[in-house]
């Protein structure tokens, strides 16, 4: 077990090394800078000699390498440098922003899977019938239906028409959880059902149609085992194994999909950060949100990985 | 190829081959109403994009400030936008910049994404180690925020949101092909044509690709449908084709700052969104099915 997670420690630190120089690479590409984004292209509020101080604050007049260096450097020390929209640490704006993106994340992953179990079992199970067309169906719509539509749809009918739900505004898991789960069921409802447990569904129900063909299945039904546990036990537990690397693919998605929906919802996480950071050539701000998503990617990789190990032995002895 | 030397000899078994394959594809496509239904939803967006300028009733691009916010009605079936713009119209012409995009970023990331993977998968050793590290590292990280890193460095133009759906859909062609080339790679009709003689660049390409490539037809249908999504959120979080080219995203984006007063604004470039995405999805598993001869 220790070579393997030393192997993937190593391929982890590859990976945000090149997803960093990448973006560093893309970012020198950005027409203007953070210092002309702040003070306007024409460098009317600023002269020429205030400008230059100002870019040799932030080492925005050294060349690329340099900068990626000192970057890294400091990131090994805690430090992400100081937002240049904001002025103030980045890890203070991702402390106050992570979370918020983590919690819409989890709450929509875990409705992804709580809905995907149950209705892809059934499927499979009832393989052919009209529950599995109908399921079916509704996954194959769920793929295709853009997240942020969906997320529309569903604040016009909950929010506005029902007034079920707020239509802005967002509470914390920690300020007070009712109010939290309130605020964040659309966001997550919409995660989820705009892909993530389509994608989960989808991947059990062929996974579990595959291993009920099995002859071992035949076996145990032939022992006599009653139905249910020969589904729940010797079915569903082997088609799991697929069914974990998608779940984990999911992860990435939201994720990634938290840029759209923070968009529709209003909600102050990381995906509004990045795409206002953007917006602002705010390049330590952007840097710092990439490199907290690729670490979150990563881990669930790895958490995916390893929860593969655990069900299945023979990895575990590879 | 020798399938054409072979089409004048009339060879009994080949025929009955070739009927039963054509047989095959009119069941799976013409026995499904569903998949018929798809057919004609994606034909006829193609038809809408290419005739936009005769089938629209309206400019899209003419503002009438007297009709702005209108519900559906007769001389607007689908209402107006707050500028006053006919929403018929504007849906209609939306067309064009979903299929210019994905039809060019499906394209060009696939004939990439081939490419690397078979020169991965042929040529092996230490370049395919380093083609794939960069492919798992662009996989590593979520597609749409990568796209839209790129859009935001290259300007936000047609060009750049092709590009960036290119960077984002190539691994999945280079990782089908490299997988499929390593299974030919070692089968008897690629050694032979080896051990004859025969270049590896001939054999790449004569030998090998054309029984690779189904598995990549496959997958650029549903790419397409993804390569649809992505441009839509890409417009929709303003980082597409700018105003006042209309995009069905950069609609919808219009769409939700009236959610209170005009909530049907959001319905139909939307709904174009999602008809268009399934239909390309429905016909991608239809394909499947029909390639796949084990399926009956």
């Amino acid at each position: 077990m220790l070579p393997f997670l030393m192997r993937r420690a190593v391929g982890m630190v590859g990976v945000l090394l090149i997803v960093t120089i990448m973006l560093f690479l893309l970012m020198s590409f950005v027409p203007g800078d953070p210092i002309t984004a702040r003070y306007g292209m024409d460098g009317s509020s600023l002269d020429a000699e205030q400008e230059a101080a100002l870019r040799k604050e932030y080492g925005l007049d050294q060349p690329l390498p340099v900068q990626y260096m000192s970057w890294v450097r400091a990131l090994l020390a805690g430090d992400l440098g100081d937002s240049i929209q904001q002025r103030r640490a980045v890890t203070a704006i991702l402390k106050e922003r992570v979370p918020v993106t983590l919690q819409i994340s989890g709450f929509a992953l875990l409705l992804s899977v709580v809905l995907a179990l149950p209705l892809g079992v059934v499927a499979a199970v009832k393989h052919n019938s009209a529950w599995d067309r109908l399921v079916s169906g509704l996954a194959l719509a769920g793929v295709a239906m853009p997240a942020f539509w969906l997320g529309l749809l569903l604040l016009i009918l909950f929010s506005v028409k029902l007034a079920w739900f707020p239509v802005t505004g967002f509470t914390r898991l920690t300020t007070d959880p009712l109010e939290a789960l309130r605020s964040s069921f659309l966001p997550a409802l919409t995660g989820a059902l705009g892909g993530t447990t389509a994608m989960i569904l989808r991947q059990l129900r062929a996974g579990l149609i595959d291993v009920m063909r099995q002859d071992y299945i035949r076996t145990a039904r032939a022992k006599g085992v009653r139905p249910r546990t020969v589904v729940l036990r010797h079915g569903v537990r082997n088609a799991m194994l697929p069914t974990v690397t998608v779940v984990g693919l999911a992860t990435a998605h939201l994720l990634g999909g938290s840029v759209v929906i923070e968009r529709v919802f209003n909600i102050p996480g990381m995906g509004r950060l990045i795409i206002d950071a953007m917006n602002a050539r705010d390049y330590p701000v952007v840097q710092g949100v990439v490199l907290v998503i690729t670490i979150f990617v990563v881990l669930v990789n790895l958490a995916t990985d390893l929860t593969y190990a655990y069900l299945d032995p023979r990895i575990r002895l590879r | 190829m020798t399938e054409d030397a072979n089409a004048g000899r009339w060879s009994p078994d080949l025929v009955t081959a070739r009927k039963k394959s054509r047989e095959r594809w009119a069941r799976h496509f013409f026995g499904s109403p569903v998949a018929l239904i798809s057919l004609v939803c994606v034909v006829g967006t193609l038809l809408l994009a290419f005739g936009a300028d005769v089938v629209a009733p309206r400019d899209p691009l003419a503002q009438n400030v007297l009709e702005r916010l209108q519900g559906p009605s007769w001389s607007h079936p689908f209402g107006t936008d707050a500028l006053g713009r006919d929403v018929l119209s504007r849906v209609i012409h939306g067309t064009r910049v979903s299929l210019a995009a994905a039809v060019s970023a499906v394209a060009l990331a696939a004939l990439l994404g081939v490419s690397v993977g078979i020169i991965a998968g042929y040529v092996g050793g230490l370049l395919d180690e380093l083609l794939m590290r960069i492919i798992d590292s662009i996989v590593a990280f979520p597609a749409i925020i990568l796209a839209l890193a790129f859009v935001t460095a290259f300007g936000a133009t047609l060009r750049s949101v092709i590009f960036a759906i290119t960077i984002v859909s190539m691994p999945l062609y280079a990782r089908l092909m490299r997988a499929q080339i390593l299974s030919v790679k070692e089968t008897d009709f690629v050694l032979a044509a080896r051990a004859t003689g025969v270049t590896p660049l001939r054999i790449m390409f004569r030998h090998i690709l054309p029984n690779v490539l189904a598995p990549i037809v496959v997958a650029a249908t549903l790419g397409m449908s993804y390569a649809i999504l992505a441009e839509a959120s890409l417009s929709f979080l303003g980082a597409g084709v700018q105003p006042p080219t209309p995009t069905w995203g950069g609609m919808l984006n219009d769409a939700a700052r009236y959610i209170h007063t005009n909530a049907y604004m959001t319905v139909f470039p939307g709904a174009a969104i999602f008809i268009l995405v399934l239909s390309l999805n429905y016909l991608g598993d239809t394909l499947q099915d029909a390639m796949d001869p084990r399926s009956s």
